[in-house]
């Protein structure tokens, strides 16, 4: 007996069922023993304050506050009441704006499956739809929604259908995702949506005619006198803008260039699509040789905004439209201007920066994949601190002086090594603004040599100070809490299993930050790719403009010598000939007498 | 005659090649080195869109662990001190700066952002309502503006931010809050084609906490 005493004193303590939720669970059930049946105006009032914090804004402390309120033990006879279905509703969307996805995902398929129906059931789907849609986890969404025994109704079917569109379309199976869109209702709020996807999924299929009468669908009105019309979502306008974008482009391309022209004049100047509009109505007016009117739709674009994803080629375009009219010295500085321009961005775009000038980025936007490679190591490091966080509260609550905040050696560490990659980062922009400001000079190889020594040091540094930042975070999330000093010790298994749970989490959350900054390297790469190409192009035809400006203008000398040769005089010479004909005011004309006067012109 | 003729021919094929004859805008084909930039580097392994999508979904199941944690140490930290603290910003941003971004840091970490659009006010805003343990936490309001010439695509240029320290008792409930003016004369669009613009950006930022019993 005493032997297996001293066996159980000295072993581990079992892990508790149910990891630290359940260790906390015997913890909060035990203190709300005395406490007796949670009453309904406490959780009104715990929903009226996260509320207000949820609609500011706030979904760190909506989801923490909402989700604790949930594990009181004494809301569990009340799973079904309408009021703990309402903090459901909304602790989901805080955790998806927390990008805790799973757990969102979970509650509103509860929600939106569970017999007989809660009253959220349909917000549930569409607000699961909407979360699956921004994230782009279709696979994990639709396996929940397809265990489904019960018959959907007609708005479900919508919405599963346009969620499946979507998921299919992204996965490259067209006619699959064709068909699913199809079954979308126009009454639908994702009505608009469907039929613009399916107009892209005929384009891409070679199918002009088809796409274009779907367009021509969606941008359609119904006019009916006395009657109004309603939008059934904030992005069916978006959409139909879009629609009329997509339906110029398709005339343009086919040469109906004044159609087109129609199509894209729909756009309202003050919506945020009206620049691209007017860029591509510019490029219809050119092809009709309208070059005033082209040049007039550029200078409306460009006083609108100077960052577009198409700003060198409009003002390329708007060299050309100066050509077109023989305005050869206006145009030439234009062209001029962009070959400069094109030569910086592209050698900020060599300069592999951790996060790309936004200059660079808005002239050539990264594609989706890599903008989602540079966002993702920032995320892990936004997580890694949180957690971080939550470990140095799980110390303090181990701790027999709570109110006492650990120190830690690390954590002066921590910060001068966050001062050193600052510096670094500060470092590499100033490179690269040196190399912007070289590319347009003529060449100086011995600059160009010692800027790329510097950017070995620093790339050298750079990866040092990473190694030396993840060792520290691995050392961090290696260091257990000791529970046994807690001032309670009834706490001491939930405390264990929460602190094993904690830095588990950690280390995986390194270790997936380690590979999401390799990932961000290989989009680095993949970027500079797509700068040098898209500044290689800009170059090229800024510098053929600049070219045809030269040739221009020579073209027009020898015109005027031509003209010259057979006694035409252009109508500038004889304005010339006809100034120097006459005689200055101070001088008079006098007829010869041979006196030879000093001051006396021949 | 014919030295024009080949002149012509070379004009339509450059242009052709830049794809200025096209029907329709043209697109970035062409890979040219422009001058002066380095040697292009060594082509560098495809990004993997697969990949790139787990890894996206693996830090969404590590944020539904964390808030997971948050969440029942707040339910812990609730019974066992009931130590509440509650942060509101009101900030009043004179035209023609836009308020542009709120941050609010606790413990040096992000607790509360949003952005903003057009506003230039906020009456008052609610950044964090939770309990937390008892003790000295850091609290730092972050206020990001942009001036009339900035543009909306790229970050705001104008920022402030203040911090303070409160100290948060057992069954106690601490209200903290930061009250932000901004005021300045950026420069306007005629100083900025100038040679000397100039422009000033003043934020009168005052943080005060007080702590009632419960």
């Amino acid at each position: 007996m005493l032997i297996l005493a001293v066996i159980l004193l000295l072993s581990p303590p079992l892990p508790v069922p149910g990891g630290p939720e359940g260790a906390l669970d015997v913890f909060l059930q035990q203190a709300a023993a005395g406490d007796g049946k949670i009453r309904e105006e406490s959780l009104q009032r715990a929903l009226r304050d996260e509320e207000v914090v949820c609609l500011d804004g706030g979904s760190r402390s909506c989801a923490v506050r909402l989700a604790a309120a949930l594990l009181d033990p004494r809301t569990r006879p009340l799973s079904r009441d309408l009021l703990l279905d309402n903090m459901r509703f909304l602790l989901a969307g805080a955790l998806a704006d927390e990008g805790a996805l799973g757990r969102a995902r979970e509650i509103l398929v509860e929600l939106w499956e569970r017999e007989p129906a809660s009253a959220f059931r349909a917000p549930a789907l569409r607000k699961l739809v909407d979360l699956t849609t921004r994230s782009g986890q279709f696979e994990q969404t639709l396996s929940q929604i397809m265990r489904l025994g019960r018959g959907l109704a007609s708005d479900e079917r919508d919405e599963v259908a346009y969620l499946k569109g979507r998921a299919l379309m992204r996965m490259g199976h067209r006619a699959e995702a064709e068909s699913a869109l199809a079954s979308v209702s126009r009454t639908s709020r994702h009505g608009a949506a469907a039929l613009y996807l399916r107009a892209i999924l005929a384009l891409e299929s070679g199918k002009d005619d088809q796409a274009e009468d779907r367009l021509c669908e969606l941008v359609r009105r119904p006019r009916r006198p006395g009657k109004t019309v309603f939008f059934l979502s904030a992005g069916a306008l978006q959409v139909i803008e879009h629609a009329w974008l997509a339906l110029g482009s398709i005339r343009h391309d086919r040469g109906e260039h004044p159609r087109a022209v129609d199509a894209f004049r729909v756009i309202d100047p003050d919506s945020r699509n009206s620049p691209e509009a007017l860029y591509r109505m510019a490029w219809s007016l050119f092809r009709m040789n309208r070059h005033r009117q082209a040049r007039l739709a550029l200078l409306e674009l460009f006083e609108k905004t100077s960052r577009f994803p198409h700003f060198a080629l409009a003002r390329i375009l708007l060299g050309y439209t100066l050509l077109s009219d023989c305005r050869t010295d206006e145009a030439e500085p234009i062209f001029d201007e962009v070959l400069r321009q094109a030569q910086e961005l592209a050698a900020l775009g060599a300069a592999g920066l951790a996060r790309p000038d936004d200059r660079l980025l808005t002239q050539v936007p990264a594609e989706a994949d890599v903008a989602l490679a540079f966002a993702l190591p920032d995320q892990f490091r936004d997580t890694l601190g949180r957690l971080q966080w939550a470990a140095l509260e799980m110390e303090r609550l181990s701790s027999p002086l709570p109110s006492r905040a650990p120190e830690h050696p690390a954590e002066r560490l921590r910060t001068q090594m966050g001062d050193e990659a600052s510096r670094a980062r500060h470092l590499r922009q100033r490179l690269a603004a040196a190399r912007a400001a070289l590319a347009a000079r003529a060449e100086d190889p011995a600059m160009q040599k010692a800027l790329s020594e510097f950017e070995a040091v620093l790339n050298e540094a750079d990866s040092r100070l990473l190694g030396a930042q993840q060792r520290l975070l691995q050392a961090v999330f290696s260091d257990s809490v000791d529970p046994s000093q807690s001032s309670r010790p009834e706490l001491r298994r939930y405390l264990e299993a929460e602190d094993a749970s904690l830095r588990a989490a950690g280390q995986r959350c390194l270790e997936l930050w380690q590979r999401a900054e390799a990932m961000a390297q290989k989009a680095r790469g993949e970027y500079a790719r797509a700068v040098r190409e898209a500044t290689g192009a800009w170059i090229r035809q800024a510098s053929i403009g600049r070219i045809d400006s030269v040739i221009g203008r020579k073209q027009a000398l020898e015109v005027e010598i031509q003209n010259l040769a057979v006694g035409r005089y252009p109508l500038s010479l004889l304005r010339e000939l006809a100034e120097a004909g006459l005689i200055d005011e101070t001088q008079e004309y006098w007829p010869y007498d041979g006196e030879d006067w000093p001051d006396e012109i021949h | 005659m014919r030295l024009r003729r080949l002149r012509l021919f070379v004009s339509v094929v450059l242009l052709a090649s830049a794809g200025m004859l096209r029907a329709g805008p043209p697109e970035g084909t062409s890979v040219a080195a422009p001058s002066g930039a380095p040697p292009p580097s060594p082509a560098a392994p495809a990004l993997d869109s697969r990949a790139l999508g787990e890894l996206a979904l693996e830090h969404s199941r590590v944020r539904d662990v964390l808030l997971a944690t948050e969440a029942r140490l707040s339910a812990l930290e609730e019974k066992l001190f009931d130590s509440r603290l509650r942060v509101r910003l009101q900030a009043e941003i004179d035209r023609p700066f836009r308020l542009a971004e709120v941050a609010l840091y606790l413990d040096d970490e992000l607790a509360f952002r949003q952005d903003f659009s057009g506003s230039a006010t906020v009456e008052s805003l609610k950044l964090f309502d939770g309990f937390l343990s008892p003790g000295r936490h850091r609290l730092e309001v972050r206020l990001a503006a942009r001036g009339p010439n900035d543009p909306e695509s790229g970050p705001p240029g104008y920022r402030a931010a203040c911090g303070t320290v409160v100290h948060l008792r057992e069954k106690a409930v601490t209200d903290a809050d930061f009250r932000a003016e901004g005021d300045g004369d950026p420069p306007d669009a005629a100083a900025l084609k100038g040679n000397e613009p100039d422009g000033t950006w003043t934020v009168d930022c005052r943080a005060r906490f007080e702590t009632s019993s419960r």
